[in-house]
C-alpha cells in the first residue's frame, strides 16, 4: 500500500518534471485533471449516478474542435448531463497535440478522466496496453437503441470481437480540386486515378506564377501524409503493414510502384511546392487557401473554413474522392471516438454519459454543426440533407471505402506505433532529399524499421 | 549540550529545504534513474532490464544523429549569442538617441512567449506569404521560394536562428550589466595614449566583461541543449531527423511511443555535460563572489 503511494507520487512528480522540462504545458492540465479525477472516484463507485444530497462527479476530456460552435455545444450538453443526474461533470477541452502528456500522466497516476476523446490509433494503442474498459455492451446498446453505427467505423475499435471505444465522428480525407484551373488547363473532371492526377499536376504547374499542381506535404509531424501515403501505396497493391499481425510485407514491388510515382511528382514533375517536404499538417490548408495549390488531400476543414471565409474560393472548389491507383480505390479511415479506462471508478456513469452524447437528436445537431469535417456515426443520418448537399457527399460516402492503418491485415497496435513514430515520413523525406536513394532502397529500409517494431 | 541544542533547531530549521529537495528532485530523479533500467512502458509494469536501454541508444544511429545535431545546434547557437550579445551590449552601452528605446526593442525577443515567436518565425520561413521569402524575391536574390524549412541543413540552420534570436537578450543584458561596471576614467586614459576602438575593446573591455560573459554563455548552453519547443514546433525534428536533438527525441520516445524507460535513459545521457556547466557556474560564481 505504502509502496504503490509512492510509486504514484514519484510516477506523477517525475512526469510532470519531464512535461516542464519539455516546455509543455501540458503537465499542469494533467496535475488538475488528476485532481478532479480523484474527486470523482471518491464520490463513489457505484458507477451510477450519486445519491440524493450528494453531488457526484465525472471528468471527461475532449478534442478541442475546429469550430467553436461544437466546442460550446458539447460543454452545454455535459452540463445539462449533469443537471439531470445530479452531477458534477469537469468537461476539458483539449488541443489534440496535448493529449499524449496527459494520458500518460493520467495512467501512470491511475488520476484517469472517466471518459476521453481517442482517435482510433490510439484505441488500439491503450487497448494494447490493456488500459481500456471493454464498451462492447454500449456499442450494442447504441445500435439497438439509436439504429445501426457504420461497420467500418466500428471495425477500426473492434478487438477480438469486442469494441474498445464508442464511434463518435467520422473524418474523410477528400480530393479538392481548383474547377477554374482545372478548367484553365482543358480538364472537365477531376481526376480519376493517381496517373491522372500525376499528368495533371505536372499541367497545372507554373513555377514562374508560384503555382503547383500537387499540394502534398511531408512534414516530419504531418499526419496528413502518413494517411495519404498509406492510400496511394494500398492503392498500387502494396502494403506498409503486414497480413498476418506479425509479418511484414512492405517490400514488393507495388510498394516501391509507389514510391517511385510519389518521387516522380516530387523530383521529376516538380509539381510540388518548394517547401512541401517541410509542411506539417497545416501546410496543404495554406497553399489551397492561398491560391498555391490547385489540387490537395484533406478532411473537410478547409471546405468548412472556406465555405464561411471565402465564399469566391467555395464556389470554385471540387470535391472528389480520392483517386484510383491499378488496385482501386483506397481511402485512409479516420476515426474519432468516445472510451472509458479501466482505472475509472464511474464506469457506469461514464457508459451513461456517452450515451448521453450519442442520443441521436441532440448528436444530429453536433455533428452537423462541424459539417462536413465530422461525419455521423449512425448510418440513418448520413441521409439527412447536409450530407446529400454536392460537396459534403464525398465526405460521408468515403467511409465505405475505410481502410485501416494494418492494411491488408486487421489494425492493430504495432500499426498504430508505425503511425505514430511516423516512420513512413521519415522514409519518404528520405527518399525525397537524397537523390541516390532508390525507391527500392527506401521500401527495404522501411520494411526493416516497420519489421523491428513488429519483433518488439 | 549547547552545541547539540544548536545543531537540532539547525536540521530543524534546515528540514523545509531538505524534504523539498527529498521529494521534488532526490524521489523523482531515483525513480527516473530506476525506470531508466526498465522496459517501462506506459500502462504497463516495468521489468528490470539493466543497461538495456542505454546498450539499444548506444546501437542506435539515430540516438548518434540526435547527438550530432544537438552539439551542432547548442555550439553554433551559443556562439553566435555571445557574439551578438556583446555587440548589442556595446551599442546600447553608448551613448546613442533614443537609447532607452532601443533596450526595450533589443529585449523584446527575450520577453514574448515561445509559442508566439515560434508562429511568427514559421510565417516568416513560410513559401507562401512568408516574409523572408517575398524580401528576396523582390531584391533578386533567389528565382523561386525557398522551403526554408525542407531541407535538413537549412532547417537545422533556421531553427538556430530562431534561437539565436531569443537568446541574444539574455547575453546582452548579461554583458550590458558587466559594461556599466567598467570605468569611463580609464577609457578616457587610453583613448588620450592613443588607444584605437579595436584596442580598447581587446585590452580593456573583453578583460573586463569576461567573467560575466562566460558564466552567461554557459547558462545559455546549458538552456540550448534543453531547447525543445523552438525545434519542436518548427519542424518536429525533420525533415529526415535533419533537427532531431536528444530532447525532441526523448519526447518522441516517451510521450508518442511510449516507451518512458528509453526515453528516461536519453535524458539521463544528457546530464553529465549538464552537471558539469552547472558545477562550472556554480564553482566560478561562488569564487567570484568570494
Amino acid at each position: 500500500m505504502k509502496k504503490t503511494w509512492w510509486n504514484k507520487v514519484a510516477a506523477v512528480t517525475l512526469l510532470s518534471a519531464l512535461l516542464a522540462g519539455c516546455g509543455n504545458n501540458g503537465g499542469d492540465n494533467a496535475g488538475n485533471s488528476g485532481g478532479n479525477s480523484g474527486a470523482s472516484n471518491a464520490a463513489g463507485s457505484s458507477g451510477a449516478a450519486a445519491p440524493a444530497g450528494e453531488k457526484g462527479k465525472l471528468t471527461f476530456w475532449m478534442k478541442k474542435q475546429l469550430f467553436e460552435d461544437q466546442n460550446n455545444l458539447i460543454v452545454e450538453r455535459a452540463k445539462q448531463f449533469g443537471k439531470e443526474n445530479n452531477v458534477d461533470v469537469n468537461v476539458e477541452v483539449i488541443a489534440y497535440e496535448d493529449f499524449y502528456p496527459k494520458w500518460t500522466a493520467a495512467i501512470e497516476s491511475k488520476s484517469v478522466p472517466d471518459v476521453s476523446f481517442f482517435g482510433y490509433q490510439e484505441v488500439g494503442q491503450f487497448y494494447g496496453q490493456g488500459v481500456l474498459e471493454d464498451v462492447s455492451d454500449l456499442v450494442g446498446e447504441l445500435e439497438s437503441k439509436n439504429g445501426e453505427i457504420r461497420p467500418n467505423v466500428k471495425k477500426a475499435v473492434t478487438f477480438g470481437g469486442k469494441q474498445y471505444g464508442v464511434p463518435f465522428w467520422t473524418e474523410s480525407q477528400v480530393l479538392y480540386y481548383r474547377k477554374d484551373m482545372l478548367q484553365a488547363a482543358g480538364y472537365t473532371a477531376p481526376p480519376a486515378t493517381w496517373d491522372e492526377f500525376r499528368e495533371m499536376s505536372k499541367k497545372l504547374t507554373d513555377p514562374g506564377k508560384g503555382l503547383y499542381g500537387a499540394g502534398v506535404g511531408y512534414g516530419k509531424g504531418n499526419s496528413d501524409a502518413e494517411f495519404l501515403t498509406r492510400g496511394i501505396i494500398w492503392s498500387f497493391g502494396g502494403s506498409v503493414d503486414t497480413q498476418d499481425g506479425k509479418t511484414v510485407i512492405a517490400d514488393s514491388p507495388e510498394t516501391v510502384q509507389a514510391a517511385s510515382f510519389i518521387r516522380d511528382l516530387f523530383l521529376t514533375d516538380k509539381s510540388t511546392p518548394p517547401s512541401a517536404i517541410g509542411w506539417d499538417d497545416s501546410g496543404n490548408n495554406k497553399a489551397y487557401l492561398s491560391g498555391q495549390a490547385a489540387m490537395i488531400f484533406n478532411t473537410g476543414s478547409v471546405l468548412a473554413t472556406i465555405k464561411k471565409d471565402n465564399p469566391d474560393l467555395y464556389e470554385k472548389t471540387g470535391i472528389a474522392p480520392y483517386p484510383a491507383g491499378p488496385k482501386g480505390t483506397f481511402i485512409p479511415g479516420i476515426s474519432n471516438n468516445l472510451g472509458i479506462f479501466k482505472d475509472s471508478k464511474n464506469k457506469d456513469l461514464a457508459k451513461k454519459f456517452i450515451a448521453y452524447i450519442l442520443a441521436p437528436d441532440w448528436y444530429k445537431t453536433w455533428v452537423e454543426a462541424g459539417a462536413p469535417l465530422t461525419g455521423p456515426i449512425y448510418t440513418a443520418l448520413t441521409k439527412e440533407a447536409v450530407w446529400q448537399e454536392e460537396k459534403n457527399k464525398a465526405f460521408v460516402d468515403s467511409v465505405d471505402g475505410f481502410n485501416f492503418l494494418g492494411y491488408p491485415g486487421e489494425y492493430n497496435p504495432k500499426a498504430g506505433e508505425v503511425f505514430n513514430m511516423r516512420v513512413v515520413n521519415d522514409t519518404f523525406q528520405k527518399l525525397l532529399l537524397e537523390s541516390s536513394y532508390t525507391p527500392e532502397a527506401a521500401i527495404k529500409d522501411l520494411q526493416a524499421k516497420v519489421q523491428e517494431i513488429y519483433n518488439k | 549540550m549547547k552545541i547539540r541544542l544548536d545543531n537540532k533547531l539547525a536540521y530543524l530549521l534546515m528540514s523545509p529545504v531538505l524534504v523539498y529537495l527529498l521529494a521534488i528532485m532526490l524521489l523523482p530523479f531515483g525513480w527516473a534513474l530506476y525506470l531508466s533500467f526498465t522496459d517501462k512502458t506506459v500502462g504497463v509494469p516495468a521489468h528490470f532490464i539493466g543497461f538495456g536501454n542505454y546498450i539499444d541508444l548506444l546501437k542506435d544511429s539515430m540516438f548518434w544523429k540526435a547527438v550530432k545535431n544537438t552539439i551542432i545546434f547548442t555550439a553554433v547557437a551559443v556562439v553566435l549569442k555571445s557574439v551578438f550579445g556583446m555587440v548589442m551590449a556595446l551599442v546600447l552601452n553608448e551613448k546613442i538617441i533614443f537609447r532607452n528605446l532601443f533596450r526595450v526593442l533589443l529585449f523584446l525577443p527575450w520577453t514574448i512567449p515561445t509559442i508566439v515567436s515560434v508562429f511568427t518565425w514559421q510565417w516568416i520561413y513560410s513559401d507562401v506569404g512568408g516574409v523572408l521569402n517575398y524580401l528576396l524575391l523582390k531584391i533578386n536574390a533567389i528565382g523561386r521560394p525557398i522551403g526554408w524549412l525542407a531541407k535538413p541543413d537549412l532547417a537545422m540552420m533556421s531553427v538556430i536562428v530562431v534561437n539565436v534570436w531569443r537568446g541574444i537578450p539574455f547575453m546582452g543584458i548579461a554583458i550590458l550589466a558587466g559594461l556599466q561596471s567598467v570605468s569611463k576614467e580609464m577609457y578616457e586614459a587610453a583613448m588620450l595614449d592613443g588607444a584605437g576602438a579595436v584596442k580598447r575593446f581587446f585590452y580593456m573591455t573583453l578583460p573586463s566583461v569576461k567573467e560575466v560573459t562566460i558564466l552567461a554563455a554557459v547558462m545559455t548552453t546549458i538552456w540550448t541543449l534543453n531547447d525543445f519547443e523552438i525545434i519542436w514546433l518548427l519542424t518536429r525534428g525533420g525533415p529526415d531527423n535533419g533537427t532531431q536533438v536528444l530532447s525532441t527525441l526523448s519526447y518522441t520516445i516517451g510521450f508518442l511511443n511510449m516507451s518512458l524507460g528509453k526515453a528516461i535513459a536519453i535524458a539521463i545521457m544528457t546530464m553529465p555535460p549538464l552537471i558539469m556547466l552547472i558545477n562550472y557556474v556554480t564553482k566560478r560564481s561562488l569564487a567570484s563572489a568570494d
